[in-house]
């Protein structure tokens, strides 16, 4: 890959959070700018986005977005949604000076950084200074924290990705895992209330 | 009905459902249901790996959590462990033997009262996607049974390959994250029904189900919209609406 960078959506702003030297930024900045490109398709629809040339794209499909991109001397672009279930937390993208598909391990190895970043935007919310998605509690997501997200959004009246973030930060605080106090929400053990934490 | 010809309306039906835009969840709980009638086993369950070889449960022949948990926690061991891990089927288990073979998971299956479990790996040329696990109340599968199980589990695979998320017949790690991501919008949609309707998330599934079954509409976007709020959970166990148009 020659750059790589990570942006959180619109509706948040659309900054880019993290990213490599080079022309990612300002790649970022023009899919942004222009509301078209890769990202802003993988963000829209939870769905990868390859695009090993970026030269044999339908002119139609980015119009104005792909000539401004091959002037930067980008060749081919992959977009990664960074998404938990219908939680829109922001989009990877990738890009190379070289037409070309990914080999099957460098995609792979893109999805894992993928994951690792959508756990590090999301800890990033939450607050505390430990680097929560280090700590490998994103591999124990079991049926049972998205089944709670789904009962705590409604019990406070908020969107997916704050009821996330609340039940992550209760059980942080009380140092518990978040699949324990997942499953005594679920367990109806436990609400959660309004302006409680 | 017999059971060829019950195996060969599944697969007349398993093919219809491909046919259209169609929801790779429900498909494989179609299937999951099917295997529990045409293997005459206790219970099915179907599980992916993720990009890190994480196993994630996409379907199951029914939604009771403690069946789930069967499947989840053979994320560290089982037989959707051995049979991802080895590439190979994992046949006619006796779990009361199994219990130093898996510790955690073999007392939790018995305690279901399950005695026996089979895998069989969700093959893709030479990489093994997942595996579909099979829970015996007593007995296994014979030498027809496991050919019918392994071409059901193939079944499964050429289902997840087939999501209209293909752009690129390139990316199968895509149209796995695509299975994941649509098994998650459906746990967190039924977080929002257990709440919103006070029933258990086990019945949430049914509910919703049956209302995109009533809607004509795709599991994974009514769950979309109950999981986002712009679906109103309230209406999903009210009859469909009446389009009320044209004279009278």
């Amino acid at each position: 890959m020659s750059g790589v960078a990570v942006s959180v959506p619109a509706s948040s702003g659309g900054d880019v959070v993290w990213r490599t030297d080079g022309v990612s930024a300002r790649l970022d900045d023009l899919q942004f700018t222009l509301g078209e490109g890769p990202g802003v398709d993988a963000a829209a629809s939870g769905e990868l986005v390859l695009e090993p040339d970026l030269g044999a794209v339908p002119v139609q499909r980015w119009p104005v977005f792909t000539p401004a991109a091959l002037e930067l001397g980008v060749r081919a672009m992959f977009a990664v949604p960074l998404h938990i279930g219908a939680i829109r937390v922001g989009v990877l993208v990738a890009q190379r000076d070289v037409p070309g598909s990914m080999a099957g391990g460098v995609l792979t190895d893109l999805l894992v950084f993928a994951g690792a970043a959508t756990e590090a935007l999301l800890g990033s919310v939450t607050g505390g200074s430990e680097p929560r998605w280090l700590s490998g509690e994103a591999s124990g997501y079991r049926a049972e924290v998205h089944q709670a997200t789904g009962m705590i959004s409604v019990q406070l009246g908020v969107a997916q990705a704050e009821a996330l973030i609340r039940l992550r930060a209760h059980a942080f605080s009380q140092r518990r895992a978040v699949a324990d106090v997942a499953a005594d929400v679920v367990a109806r053990r436990m609400r959660f209330h309004e302006n409680k934490d | 009905m017999d059971r060829e010809r019950h195996l060969a309306e599944t697969f007349v039906q398993l093919a219809d459902t491909l046919v259209d835009d169609f929801d790779v969840i429900d498909f494989l709980q179609v299937l999951a249901v099917r295997c529990v009638e045409l293997l005459d086993v206790a219970a099915a369950g179907i599980v992916l790996a993720d990009q890190s070889g994480s196993l994630r449960t996409v379907a199951a022949s029914d939604e009771r959590a403690r069946l789930l948990e069967l499947f989840e926690v053979q994320n560290d061991e089982g037989p959707c462990r051995d049979c991802y891990q080895f590439g190979a089927a994992v046949v006619n288990v006796d779990l009361d033997a199994a219990r130093e073979r898996w510790p955690q998971f073999a007392p939790k299956a018995i305690a279901e009262e399950f005695r026996s479990a089979n895998a069989l790996p969700l093959r893709l040329r030479s990489q093994v996607i997942g595996s579909l696990n099979l829970f015996h109340a007593d007995g296994g599968l014979d030498n027809a049974e496991l050919r019918t199980a392994q071409a059901l589990a193939d079944a499964a695979t050429i289902g997840i390959l087939q999501q209209r998320t293909i752009r690129r017949g390139e990316v199968v790690a895509g149209q796995l994250q695509a299975a994941l991501t649509s098994r998650i919008i459906i746990e967190q949609a039924k977080g929002v029904l257990a709440e919103r309707l006070r029933i258990s998330t086990d019945d949430a599934f049914g509910v919703l189900r049956a209302a995109a079954r009533s809607r004509n509409r795709l599991l994974s976007d009514l769950a979309r919209e109950v999981a986002d709020g712009s679906a109103d959970a309230a209406q999903l166990v009210l009859p469909p609406a009446v389009e009320l148009s044209g004279p009278g």
